[in-house]
């Protein structure tokens, strides 16, 4: 697969048009999507807005940074006139009416969305079991889940079906399949991206991010939709920088051995310890980590809870309840329960407390170091047909929501196979311009 | 036991194991957040379908209507 950079090169020389490069898309969508099924609906003026861009191109106008670039966006992100249905029954089909944020900010700089990833139902899931739509499969290990929930987008680039896509990330769901899936994934810091248009698992950590082939896509297209937006408030009030050139020779890396009791598999331990073990990691202490699930889930279950009640049949297709699989409804149900007024907001109050401890921690670190490095997942994904308690699947997450929690950045990037099945090397960072710096360096060490 | 009670039932225990790991962090629910000591939400006055009600609601709360229909005015309500 050609990186990022290149097509962009191809693109800029003309050797490619930006037709040419849509239609290879979408032949290879139509090729193999039935098997993968990452794909849930495609874009059907994609290669009319190619041509307008190889016009464009032809005319001598400037272009974007995005001109000819195919995009899959997670189908819980709102491009008009798509269907942004979740992966859920409940939205099977909603059309959107507007465009997100990041959609608005792709499109200004002249990127094609070429169609709808597949996902998780409402973003509840770690694996892409979930989707009302069937499952997707991992193209990188077949056999294996390609994780989630951002499943079809991490699916669609190691398939070739895209550039880039856009995934949603609220406890690891551009991470975990990224690294299954063997391609680069990130999470902004929160209030990076405008949440505008993202249709929300739980406000309070949800992110969109990019996830590609190569640091350079996901440093590309975090330039383009980073930024300040008057249509969402959380976002920071700083202009996007130069990810694609970001580079810093001096930078801090430490590894914490609190994260070594959450390994269920010491492979992925050696294996990312020994891909960063030329920097002489130190060292920095994590105390609450490992109560990160247990804070995150009763936080999501609330505002899940409460984000979903506009799904009451009335306006936006069915009610969630009677329409959602068990995993939706486990979190709505569960939401109700821990929010009821007898219980004086213990659970929500409670992992709030905890959740600050953790940020509080992490923000500490990052006095000392500007990198953290750390395994995607505890264990590699699992295979299709194998059956996982709840508690099993959320222990998925273990290394990926204390991002979240703190409201930091981070991202993975391939560092090797174990058994055929690739896995992603986690790196959290104190902001963006330190996580591509690191990245941009490390990501030589990939083994696809 | 049907699926919803079923479902219901494992998100609370899941939730009561959490919140029980959770005080190990000893930190008190009491030293976060706000109370709300009004406007919190009561199942058993809420949790009852309400969309047979919901027209006449939203009838009786506009501050103009036609017959069935909401005559709404940008800055007018």
């Amino acid at each position: 697969m050609v990186g990022v950079k290149e097509k962009i090169s191809r693109l800029s020389s003309g050797t490619l048009t930006a037709r040419q490069n849509i239609q290879h898309f979408l032949d290879t969508i139509s090729a193999t999507n039935k098997t993968v099924n990452a794909v849930l609906s495609l874009n059907p003026h994609a290669l009319a807005q190619a041509d307008a861009i190889d016009a464009k191109r032809k005319n001598g106008s400037p272009m974007g940074k995005l001109a000819g670039l195919g995009i899959i966006v997670k189908s819980n992100i709102c491009v008009e006139g798509l269907i942004a249905n979740c992966a859920s029954k409940t939205l099977a089909n909603y059309t959107a009416t507007y465009d997100a944020d990041v959609i608005s900010r792709i499109k200004a700089e002249d990127g094609i969305i070429i169609g709808m990833a597949n996902q998780d139902e409402f973003a509840c899931g770690i694996s892409g079991e979930t989707s009302a739509f069937g499952k997707t499969q991992n193209p990188a290990a077949p056999g294996f889940v390609p994780g989630g929930s951002s499943s079809g987008s991490a699916a669609a680039v190691a398939a070739g079906y895209c550039d880039i896509a856009l995934g949603s990330d609220t406890g690891g769901s551009i991470r975990n399949p990224a690294s299954h899936c063997g391609v680069v994934g990130i999470k902004p810091s929160y209030g990076r991206v405008s949440r505008y248009g993202l249709i929300d698992l739980s406000m309070s950590l949800d992110q969109i991010g990019p996830l590609s082939t190569d640091v350079y896509g996901c440093a590309l297209m975090m330039e383009v939709i980073s930024g300040y937006s008057s249509n969402d408030p959380t976002t920071q009030d700083s202009h996007a920088s130069h990810y694609t050139t970001a580079a810093n020779k001096n930078i801090r890396v430490a590894t914490s051995p609190d994260f070594d009791k959450l390994c269920s598999d010491n492979r992925i331990l050696s294996l990312v310890n020994s891909a960063v073990a030329a920097y002489k990691p130190s060292t920095v202490r994590l105390e609450h980590i490992d109560l990160a699930i247990q804070t995150y889930y009763p936080l999501v279950y609330v505002e899940f809870f409460s984000g979903t009640r506009k799904f009451d049949g009335r306006r936006y297709g069915l009610k969630i309840e009677e329409s959602c699989g068990d995993e939706v409804l486990r979190r709505i149900l569960g939401g109700r329960e821990i929010s009821k007024a007898e219980h004086a907001g213990k659970y929500y109050r409670t992992a709030l407390a905890v959740k600050q401890k953790i940020a509080d921690e992490l923000h500490e670190a990052f006095k000392h170091v500007d990198v953290i490095v750390l395994p995607t997942t505890p264990i590699l994904p699992h295979k299709f047909g194998d059956k996982l308690s709840v508690e099993d699947s959320y222990a998925y997450d273990a290394y990926t929501i204390p991002a979240n929690l703190a409201g930091i950045c981070a991202g993975v990037v391939p560092v090797g196979v174990i058994g055929g099945v690739p896995v992603g090397m986690q790196v959290f960072a104190r902001d963006e311009m330190t996580l591509f710096s690191f990245l941009n360096e490390v990501s030589h060490v990939s083994k696809r | 036991m049907d699926r919803t009670e079923s479902i219901r039932a494992q998100a609370t225990a899941i939730m009561n194991n959490f919140f029980e790991a959770l005080t190990r962090a000893k930190v008190s629910s009491d030293s976060y957040g706000v109370k709300a000591t009004k406007q919190t939400r009561h199942p058993k006055k809420r949790d009852a379908d309400p969309r047979a009600e919901f027209k006449g609601r939203m009838l009786a709360n506009a501050s103009s209507k036609d017959h069935d229909y909401i005559i709404a005015e940008k800055k007018k309500w």
